[in-house]
């Protein structure tokens, strides 16, 4: 299944690299890449990852590193519990509450 | 606008990056460190002369992260360990890759080749930041004196904030001599836990007050938030049967009546018959560790999930959990007490279920009446945590002998148990020990190794001798790789492979050249009068314990197999709900 990320970096070394090689590492494979400055402030990167493994769950992996502000599936609506439960009710609160 | 357009604000004097460093551990209330001198780092081991904090030169770098590590454990703040480029660096990758797996707090700082030369494969010189990319919470290198400050003050609240981490600083050595009186910013953005969700708590108090067959498994994320006494309060409150994790052994006392023991592939049976047959597994700081759940989608199969951890990105990444609380542990527990207090929905357990856990519990204690002549291993570990009031810090190692340390140990809190869980490393369990000691230096500390494990850090004796450390150090010695073999022998046909280790030096003969007692013993009659001379007095000494090559750990669930398929054991077991 194909997912379309936006990931929004720090300006820091090793961001953009960290990012990336996490997607692998968590079984999704990178099929195209485009990075650059973002408007403002920090690094802009747009990602189409592959894989089986559930994209919301790659999210919150990517969003756990400190380089990353914020990460936007804009093709798929953001679930915490998953696409195959309805039961599921979670906190909808970031844990870097902080970022904007 | 970016970090290098900041403002620069001054200092009062110019100082070293070296001094700045020093300075700015100091400041984050840093006293010990664990590390290992080199070229690229000898501007910051000049700094440390007359700094007023004191260094244990460890004799292996992967001796001092182990040691960060317990250290970290322990405090609860970052354990620090150092060393110099390249080999330094590399050597404490295990290190942090084991504080990573388990989430302990630790800031690294490796030397690095001046930032001229980076990048043309100088002497000593390794990629560090790249190599630990996938093993750190975060890292950096120092490109500029005036950010040391501010960076270190960042280093060490990501390595403690939310779910702890290891934090890595590369420091060019040119970096680490330049004077500058310049200060720099970072714009730090402090980790906030969410607060426990109104609707996850409802959701959650409300699934725990219609359940039967509720069960509670603990995790090593309670002992990481500090969490335990919260913890306590809730299970006893409502009698909640509990099982937990190998790095959760001691949240609740191991003696405890509604205590059913470890859970997972060297589990308590009755950990496993009860995980099986529950109908609402609470997990608590836990991550659905393939060692835990065996076969993932067999585990639990009865069961709705509530699923408590302060990192979302372990929410569903194993097992969907009906309910997710992401935050600290603490207000969550509170608040599902509360709820359950205003609303008059106590959790429920089934007068049935409550029996029937209790009938598993007696029937599936440990035994020791083992069959042979020889030293039976888990009596001995039995005897050891019982030998005083309180139970003492044992760091052991890994492979069988840690196995039944979590099996048969006795633990009061979840600090007196120091293992490598997540990464499994051999020879963790003697820097591990050392560290704790210097972390807590009233403990009584005990490493608990194998012959295998203990010579992976066989060095650390002399560090343990130099300082005059006083750890207390058991030596489970059955001449193999214990674990290996019991796999090869179960799983392989018996073919064995680079497992015998019938060549072992004589570990006495060993620990008395670097300066520590010893005394080895072989017979079960030995083993009252060996411990209390382990254990009294007069300081750091070696017990060398000969077993049986051929002991294995019970019972065992089988790779690829569920929980309830133990080998070793009477099969499994299904609640009828009819128990009177």
């Amino acid at each position: 299944m194909r997912h379309l990320l936006h990931i929004q970096l720090r300006t820091a070394e090793g961001a953009v690299i960290r990012a990336l090689g996490l997607i692998e590492r968590r079984g999704f494979r990178i099929e195209t890449v485009h990075a650059g400055e973002a408007q403002g402030d920090g690094q802009a990167m747009t990602v189409t990852v592959s894989g089986e493994r559930p994209a919301d769950l790659l999210q919150r992996q990517l969003e756990r590193l400190h380089d990353v502000l914020w990460v936007d599936r804009p093709d798929e609506a953001v679930q915490w519990g998953g696409q195959d439960s309805t039961h599921t009710t979670t906190s909808g609160a970031r844990p870097f509450t902080s970022k904007t | 606008m970016s970090l290098l357009q900041q403002d620069k604000s001054h200092d009062a004097a110019p100082r070293s990056g070296s001094r700045r460093m020093i300075d700015a551990l100091k400041r984050n209330g840093v006293k010990h460190i664990f590390g290992y001198p080199g070229g690229a780092i000898m501007p910051l081991y000049d700094a440390l002369v007359d700094s007023g904090l004191t260094h244990y030169l460890c004799r292996h770098e992967q001796g001092a992260a182990f040691a960060a590590d317990a250290y970290g454990r322990v405090t609860r703040r970052p354990g620090v360990c150092m060393a110099t480029s390249g080999p330094g660096a590399t050597n404490l990758v295990t290190g942090i890759a084991n504080a990573f797996m388990d989430s302990v707090p630790m800031v690294a700082i490796t030397g690095q080749v001046p930032s001229p030369l980076q990048g043309t494969d100088a002497f000593q010189e390794v990629d560090i930041f790249g190599i630990t990319l996938p093993v750190v919470k975060h890292s950096y290198v120092v490109r500029d004196v005036a950010e040391i400050d501010a960076l270190v003050d960042e280093a060490f609240h990501v390595a403690t904030s939310g779910r702890p981490g290891p934090v890595l600083i590369d420091f060019p050595k040119d970096i680490s001599v330049e004077l500058s009186s310049d200060l720099r910013e970072r714009p730090l953005e402090r980790f906030e836990a969410p607060e426990p969700d109104a609707e996850a708590i409802r959701a959650a108090a409300e699934m725990l007050a219609t359940a039967r067959r509720p069960l509670v498994i603990g995790g090593g994320g309670i002992a990481i938030s500090d969490s335990v006494a919260a913890f306590r309060e809730f299970v006893r409150r409502y009698r909640l049967p509990v099982t937990t994790t190998l790095k959760a052994m001691g949240v609740i006392p191991t003696d405890e009546e509604g205590f059913l023991g470890m859970l997972g592939m060297h589990g308590n049976e009755a950990a496993n018959h009860a995980v099986q047959n529950c109908d609402v597994l609470m997990v608590v700081g836990g991550r659905f560790d393939d060692r835990v759940t065996g076969k993932l989608s067999h585990f639990a199969p009865t069961a709705r999930i509530i699923h408590m951890d302060i990192d979302p990105a372990e929410v569903a990444k194993l097992r969907r959990p009906d309910i997710a609380i992401v935050g600290e542990l603490t207000p969550a527990l509170e608040a599902l007490e509360r709820h359950a207090d205003r609303h008059d929905a106590a959790p429920r357990v089934a007068d049935s279920w409550a029996r029937q856990c209790a009938a598993w519990r007696k029937e599936f204690a440990w035994r020791y009446d083992a069959p042979g002549e020889g030293i039976y291993a888990p009596r001995l570990l039995r005897d050891l945590s019982r030998h005083g009031d309180q139970p003492p810090v044992i760091a052991c190692d890994v492979g069988q002998h840690q196995m039944w340390v979590a099996q048969h140990c006795r633990f009061t809190d979840p600090l007196q148990h120091l293992t490598s869980g997540g990464l499994g490393a051999m020879g963790y369990g003697l820097p591990a020990a050392i560290g704790a000691k210097i972390a807590n230096p009233d403990a009584m500390v005990v490493n608990v190794s194998g012959d295998g494990s203990f010579m992976m850090n066989v060095q650390e004796l002399a560090t343990l001798k130099r300082y005059g450390i006083d750890v207390r150090i058991v030596l489970i010695d059955n001449s193999m790789l214990g674990m290996v073999r019991q796999w090869q022998k179960l799983f392989f046909d018996g073919k064995y492979s680079e497992v015998d280790l019938s060549d072992n030096p004589d570990f006495s003969r060993v620990a008395e050249a670097f300066g520590i007692r010893a005394r080895s013993i072989g017979r079960p009659e030995q083993v009252d009068d060996a411990l209390d001379w382990l254990l009294g007095p007069d300081g750091p000494a070696l017990l060398h314990v000969k077993i049986d090559p051929e002991e294995n750990v019970w019972p065992l669930v089988p790779p690829g197999s569920a929980n309830h398929q133990m080998m070793g054991t009477g099969g499994p077991r299904q609640f009828d709900g009819m128990m009177t």
